[in-house]
């Protein structure tokens, strides 16, 4: 509860003084347990807001689209995708004012590292540092035969119905215009079969490799219950093994596909080094 | 009308006996999912049976279909061929009242004095539809009509251990053996009314209507779309969602897939120029065309309240809050039940 009150009070102050226009955060919504993001204009409308279990969307989100200047209420996983709109020039720091907390659902995300927010304006700390990834899940995974592994992945996209939830509740995902939605030429059939099905998901998959931050919000958002997160964490175990990068974690490291060095990895090519 | 009492095993025989005549398709639980899918020819929905994920419009209105084919050939006039119309008939049993209704509401559409689609038309006129009334609404649910007959051929009605069948159109009574059967009495009718029903007053009424005439460029639709993330599950998951975008294929098919008004693709023209450039645009078309432009047109809202939308929006933009809002002129009201 004291977390929450911070947050309002700063979230006051800050429209009370006009330092920003909007604070993003979240309000309860409509159904049990579920909350529902948040614009707060006035400083009363403050008083809305909430901080518990199933304020889970990730409101970066939101940010590329907003043109005033706005403060936003972080955990973890919103406060890495900052960093990562920030590295790509979506959006600048000085735009956005953070009020970084602690995520406050439990146990929703079992390989979630980084609950607090890892970049802040304001921080309110509970104390709860980085935890490492074991990827115990892609491991396990690995393992498989590429028969099973074909057949999980297979099984999952078969679900797909194209809602393109995923995509747009994904902070990485911010192209104006997307490859499914181009027709000169067309990347990508418009049909549910399963080949039009992998071909996007594999081509999101890697189009976010790399800058992906693993919040789950592609997954959450899904309404036929396609889990894909496998996918999303194998990229990110290779490019932390591959080129030693961890995306969203500081604003002094490049993306590992916006740079290029001579040595490079080149392992993720078929028979590459 | 009358009605009819069969017990479980009754009911089982009975479906069986279509099932030889009909692809039967019920309700299948999958990962504690349900969707229409073949019918085992055994179970029937249990008590956590409330609805399906998806609804039937795909049954009749697929996400792809293949509409024709064509080929060149060198020199000659390019050979053209309809696709097949579908033949298969069959049974749905256990769908929602409500999503009954939904296919009442798509015929206006697909078999309108205008245009009549022969793909639907065919489904149409091949498939029994066997409602099953609901016991309890769901929390998202915001349906006032549990009872509604329309675009159900046979009403089934669950008491306890039995069943109550109402055979409502021509087609329903030639596929009911009433005369098998015992006529209920109103001892056992009257349990109809144990079934519970949401305490809303009916959110999409006329005077909606007319609210939205004058709203069009009310700053409301900014406000209310902030948080909307633009994606097909709103208009996907709907029963009476019905747009579509018709497209070529490398294998020279036409082929028609479902399209969505809340994506920006929807009205994209060949210039670049969009006339919905924003979200604001597009959820104002999602609700006035439920609203404002269907009604106008047949004189009826495009929205059973299923809350199919309600439960899977990934944002929990309620629809039901929305149009409250707009009927309460802005004021923020608390929709939780
Ligand atoms: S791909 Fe999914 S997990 Fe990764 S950043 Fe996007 S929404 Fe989050
Ligand atoms: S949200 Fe789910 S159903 Fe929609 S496109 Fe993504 S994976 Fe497919
Ligand atoms: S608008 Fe929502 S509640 Fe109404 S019929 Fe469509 S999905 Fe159901
Ligand atoms: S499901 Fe929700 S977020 Fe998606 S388009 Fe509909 S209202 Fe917007």
């Amino acid at each position: 509860m004291i977390v929450l009150e911070k947050i309002k009070e700063k979230a006051k102050e800050l429209l009370a003084e006009n330092k920003v226009e909007v604070v993003l955060g979240f309000t309860r919504g409509t159904l049990p347990g579920k909350c529902t993001p948040y614009f707060a204009r006035k400083v009363d409308e403050v008083e809305n807001f909430v901080w518990e279990e199933g304020c889970n969307h990730n409101l970066a989100n939101y940010l590329t689209k907003l043109s005033q200047k706005a403060a936003i209420i972080v955990k973890g996983c919103d406060s890495r995708s900052i960093i990562n709109l920030i590295k790509e020039n979506q959006i600048t720091r000085e735009q956005v004012y953070i009020i970084g907390g602690t995520c406050p659902s439990t146990g929703e995300c079992p390989d979630c590292q980084h609950q607090e927010a890892v970049i802040a304006d304001y921080k309110i700390s509970e104390g709860e540092g980085a935890i490492e990834d074991s990827f115990q899940d892609v491991l396990e995974f690995e393992k498989l035969s590429p028969e099973a592994r074909k057949e999980y992945f297979y099984k999952e996209a078969s679900k797909c119905i194209r809602c393109y939830a995923c995509r747009n509740a994904c902070p990485a995902c911010y192209c104006k215009e997307c490859f499914v939605e181009e027709n000169l030429p067309s990347w990508v059939g418009k049909t549910t079969g399963i080949g039009d099905n992998i071909i996007f998901h594999l081509t999101r998959a890697m189009h976010v490799a790399g800058r992906c931050i693993d919040c789950g919000a592609c997954v959450r958002a899904c309404p036929m219950g396609v889990n894909l997160s496998l996918l999303n964490r194998k990229m990110l175990k290779d490019v932390q093994e591959m080129f030693k990068n961890v995306s969203g974690l500081s604003l002094d490291t490049e993306l590992a596909l916006n740079e290029y060095k001579q040595d490079d990895s080149q392992k993720f090519l078929i028979g590459g080094e | 009308m009358a009605k009819y009492l069969l017990t479980k095993k009754d009911l089982l025989i009975w479906l069986k006996k279509l099932q030889q005549e009909y692809e039967v398709l019920a309700p299948v639980k999958e990962k504690k999912v349900y969707n229409f899918g073949h019918w085992d020819g055994k179970s029937l929905p249990d008590k956590s049976y409330q609805n399906t994920l998806k609804p039937p419009k795909d049954l009749f209105f697929p996400q792809h279909e293949i509409l024709l084919k064509y080929k060149k050939v060198k020199g000659q006039r390019p050979i053209i061929k309809a696709a097949d119309l579908p033949e298969e008939k069959r049974v749905i049993f256990g769908i929602r009242p409500c999503d009954a209704k939904s296919l009442s509401l798509l015929d206006k559409v697909f078999l309108g004095e205008e245009y009549q689609d022969p793909f639907y038309q065919a489904r149409r006129l091949n498939t029994l539809i066997i409602s099953l009334v609901c016991r309890e609404p769901k929390e998202s649910c915001f349906c006032t009509q549990p009872f509604s007959v329309e675009g159900s051929d046979i009403v089934l009605f669950e008491l306890n251990d039995k069943y109550l069948v109402e055979p409502i159109s021509e087609k329903g009574k030639n596929c009911f053996p009433s005369a098998s059967y015992c006529e209920a009495d109103f001892h056992i009718i009257d349990k109809i009314k144990e079934i519970k029903i949401n305490t809303y007053e009916e959110i999409a009424s006329a005077d909606l209507t007319e609210k939205l005439d004058l709203i069009f460029d009310s700053p409301i639709w900014k406000e209310l779309q902030e948080k909307c993330i633009n994606c097909g599950v709103c208009s996907f998951l709907c029963p009476t969602c019905h747009c579509f975008d018709i497209t070529d294929n490398q294998q020279g098919s036409k082929v028609r897939n479902w399209d969505s008004c809340m994506f920006s693709g929807f009205t994209k023209q060949a210039s670049g120029h969009n006339p919905r450039p924003s979200g604001t645009e597009r959820l104002r078309q999602r609700v006035m065309h439920k609203f404002k432009y269907f009604p106008d047109k047949y004189g009826v809202v495009a929205c059973v309240g299923c809350g199919r939308c309600v439960e899977k929006c990934p944002v929990n933009l309620d629809i039901r809050q929305v149009l409250l809002q707009i009927k309460n002129g802005g004021e923020k009201l608390e929709c939780r039940m």
